[in-house]
């Protein structure tokens, strides 16, 4: 009798090409490659780890350092090597797991450089790490021919499809909040910045496009996984993944993360789409050289050198259900996560707010009655001081930074307090920390910390 | 590449037609581009430019101040230089204000103010006999010309010591007339740079607004400069000499260009330029486009009023003020502070603005 767990197990076990992880593989790797390449070429690796004196760890993670620049230059170049083997399909796992590792180390050195693409990039890597994407036009089966494979389970498509829709869907949930759907901000001031935009400035300036604008990446965000999937309208949903992440790269300084999306978001073709793109190339004669047999989804699969194991399946599925959770986990903490920024980080909050702040730190030791003003751009770069402004656990961090600093020159008992005002989506600043709270004696905690005073009311 | 930027547009709209509601907030603003247009271009033709202008005829005068003082070393003749000096100081202060990054490239405001000046290599031209001239004096380091240069000589030592080093060495007015050559050159080349009928880069900079991610519009540029000035005002040329970065211990050597008396004046003149702009139509623009901080153009007016006065209510000189009033001094510090939140926070944050251009990703 086939009960329905079978039923079940047979359907997510249903083999399937393995054609779309296999362009997966080539488009991600070569994107990788030329986003370490991009990163060493603007000298970006001295500016951000060189530079500073001082760096914002993650809690846990403050034995993680920055190696000196010609090592973390090396390390940046090697990241690349690895790109180009992952789309080769050389020495995959290797390649996979290293690259995972390495980046994910560049990532934990300061809080500051923080970006939802790059948290992504961790996640991808070590997701695909897991997965046989190299079972099909790569070097590994030209070294063993034997590991070939033209199909996979489907559930690991499915694994990959759901880690996009995860990003999609949990960026467009984060966006419903007043500001955005009723007031379309941050993006109506944003659109101030983009006036100057040939043939579209005049249009940018208008206040309803902003809406337009605030509504439309609403709707594309929570919905376009299902259109993507669905396959009657996959070829319209990916022009639409192409034109928005094409809209939002050109306007807005956001590196890499239209390209990786656009290239990632390929992996929701299946065979008979790539098919019939082939054959519309082969009209081109030019094309024809390049002459490839597709892997058929209905050739028997081969057994098993590559067969998934309990093991994988369990790390897969617990680490998808693990990002079902992380994003929403400011659920369990208090007060406003657009203001107090506990749970901000690790849930998709991509382009979602206009914050400014200001801080200045008053250090004072009581015992020879002797205070000083610090100033963090005096200590730190532009960029740094410019983040930790507004985030209060970083604000934390630097004020036991500034307490260890005075401790250090013979000043003990010395006191930290912090004037930080912001500014969140074009309102009158508020005092974002409370003056009177020492900061060098709060400990470090998670959630919102009790001397983060509440988001002043909306009008 | 038009053709595709239509296209992106017609996307856009067309991503909203979907699903957004047929009205949903208020009605259409003004056209912002427009606003923004004329806003820069009244800016730079009734405070920018003219400020440019009033530092190059400043300049002139010092320049004949100098050489009726090199001519004629006396009292008379040296009171007008430091009077002529004192007057280009404060003229001076607004041309930061607008110190974009086009203007940096010029490398023209670098040898104006550039200190603490290279005494050592000043004394030593003068007591060499080589030509002293405009000329000569502009391939120097910016620490060896300009204003602070300038100040060492005229008001380094006590008015009788000065005048006498005038009468016994008749090189010493003579290197003066140099730099005061050379700044006026500077300074004509400055006005020049802006002028409709020089290198019109007038014309650049009202047509400079933002385009794609380049984050770079001419207000953008403004709103940094202002933010740039107002952190040098709160932390250098108040905070420094009030000792808050040294426990709380009044540093009196710490005051700009020490021994000249100028501090508070050209304090006062840097807040007055900022408030030029607020009025000069920046406060107008944002009364009618920054809807969600209604109350903003009226509390910058007010505070940088607020700020002005509490400058004005310090007793010159500064440097003798931080003792014998530093509750006025800590008040003016104070109020300068909250002025530089105000843009910093408020302003930059209501316009889109990047503070502090970088060059890094974001997302």
């Amino acid at each position: 009798m086939v009960t329905e767990a079978d039923r079940i197990v047979q359907q997510l076990t249903r083999p399937v090409s393995i054609l779309p992880l296999v362009v997966l593989r080539v488009v991600l790797g070569v994107l990788l490659y030329l986003s370490m390449l991009r990163f060493v070429l603007k000298g970006w690796v001295h500016a951000l780890y060189g530079v500073p004196s001082f760096h914002f760890t993650y809690p846990g993670f403050g034995w993680v350092v920055p190696l000196p620049t010609p090592l973390l230059t090396s390390v940046y170049l090697l990241l690349a090597v690895l790109g180009l083997c992952i789309a080769a399909g050389c020495a995959y796992r290797l390649s996979m797991g290293l690259f995972c590792l390495l980046f994910t180390y560049t990532e934990l050195l300061d809080s500051t450089y923080y970006l939802n693409h790059y948290y992504f990039v961790s996640l991808f890597t070590f997701l695909l790490l897991w997965l046989p994407l190299h079972r099909a036009a790569a070097l590994d089966v030209r070294r063993r021919p034997a590991c070939a494979r033209t199909t996979v389970p489907v559930w690991m498509l499915w694994a990959v499809q759901g880690q996009l829709a995860l990003v999609y869907v949990f960026a467009g949930i984060a966006k419903l909040n007043p500001d955005w759907l009723l007031h379309a901000l941050p993006l109506r001031i944003w659109l101030q910045e983009q006036l100057g935009v040939p043939g579209l400035g005049f249009w940018l300036g208008q206040g309803w496009v902003a809406y337009v604008m605030s509504w439309g990446g609403l709707l594309f965000d929570l919905t376009i996984p299902l259109w993507l999937w669905w396959r009657r309208t996959r070829p319209l949903a990916y022009l639409m993944v192409v034109g928005f992440h094409a809209l939002t790269g050109w306007l807005f300084p956001i590196g890499m993360f239209p390209l990786l999306m656009i290239g990632s978001t390929l992996v929701f073709f299946d065979t008979r789409d790539y098919a019939v793109a082939w054959h519309w190339l082969q009209r081109c004669p030019a094309l024809r050289l390049l002459a490839w047999n597709l892997p058929d989804a209905a050739e028997p699969p081969l057994p098993p050198c590559l067969l998934a194991t309990l093991g994988q399946r369990l790390i897969v599925t617990l680490f998808l259900l693990g990002q079902l959770v992380i994003p929403l986990r400011h659920w369990g903490y208090a007060g406003d996560v657009l203001w107090n920024e506990a749970g901000f980080r690790f849930s998709w909050r991509v382009m979602l707010v206009e914050k400014t702040g200001s801080a200045m730190f008053v250090v004072a030791d009581p015992v020879s009655g002797k205070w000083w003003h610090v100033y963090p751009e005096d200590m730190l770069t532009p960029q740094q001081a410019k983040q930790m402004a507004f985030q209060p656990d970083l604000i934390h961090m630097f004020a036991q930074h500034l307490a260890r600093q005075w401790q250090a020159q013979g000043y003990p008992a010395v006191q930290v307090y912090a004037e930080v005002w912001v500014s969140l989506n074009g309102r009158p600043a508020h005092r974002l920390v409370d003056p009177t709270v020492d900061l060098a004696r709060e400990p470090r905690r998670i959630g919102a910390p009790r001397w983060v005073l509440p988001r002043p009311p909306q009008p | 590449m038009r053709v595709l930027r239509l296209l992106l547009v017609g996307f856009a709209l067309l991503l909203g037609g979907c699903g957004s509601p047929a009205r949903v907030g208020p009605t259409a603003a003004p056209d912002l581009a427009t606003a923004r247009r004329a806003l820069l271009t009244r800016l730079t033709d009734t405070v920018i430019v003219p400020a440019y202008s009033a530092f190059a005829e400043q300049t002139a005068a010092l320049l004949s101040a100098s050489e009726a003082l090199a001519a004629n070393p006396t009292p008379a003749t040296l009171a007008a230089a430091q009077q002529a000096w004192h007057a280009t100081y404060v003229a001076w202060q607004p041309l930061p204000l607008s110190r974009t990054e086009a203007v940096r490239r010029t490398q023209l405001m670098s040898a104006v103010n550039k200190y603490p000046s290279n005494t050592r290599f000043i004394e030593e031209n003068i007591s060499h006999d080589n030509v002293l001239s405009a000329e000569q004096v502009s391939r120097f380091g910016a620490t060896s010309r300009g204003l602070p240069a300038l100040a060492y000589l005229l008001f380094d030592t006590p008015p009788e010591t000065t005048l006498a080093a005038f009468q016994a060495d008749a090189r010493r007015g003579q290197y003066v007339v140099a730099l005061a050559g050379d700044l006026h050159r500077t300074a004509t080349d400055l006005y020049n740079f802006w002028a409709a009928d020089g290198q019109n880069y007038r014309a650049t900079f009202i047509a400079s607004d933002g385009a794609g991610s380049q984050l770079r519009s001419g207000l953008s540029e403004l709103v940094n400069a202002q933010i740039n000035a107002l952190d040098v005002l709160v932390q250098q040329r108040l905070g420094e000499p009030l000792g808050r970065k040294t426990g709380g211990t009044v540093q009196p050597d710490l005051v700009e260009l020490t021994g000249t008396g100028v501090a508070l004046a050209a304090q006062i003149a840097t807040v007055q330029a900022i408030r030029d702009l607020l009025t000069g139509g920046l406060a107008e623009y944002l009364t009618l486009h920054a809807r969600s901080n209604p109350e903003l153009a009226a509390q910058l007016l007010a505070q940088t009023e607020t700020t002005r006065a509490a400058l004005a209510a310090i007793p010159e000189p500064l440097e003798q003020a931080l003792t014998t009033h530093p509750d006025a001094v800590a008040t003016a510090y104070a109020e300068s502070r909250t002025l530089l939140m105000l843009f910093k926070v408020e302003l930059a944050n209501v316009l889109g603005v990047t503070v502090t251009f970088g060059d890094t990703d974001g997302d």
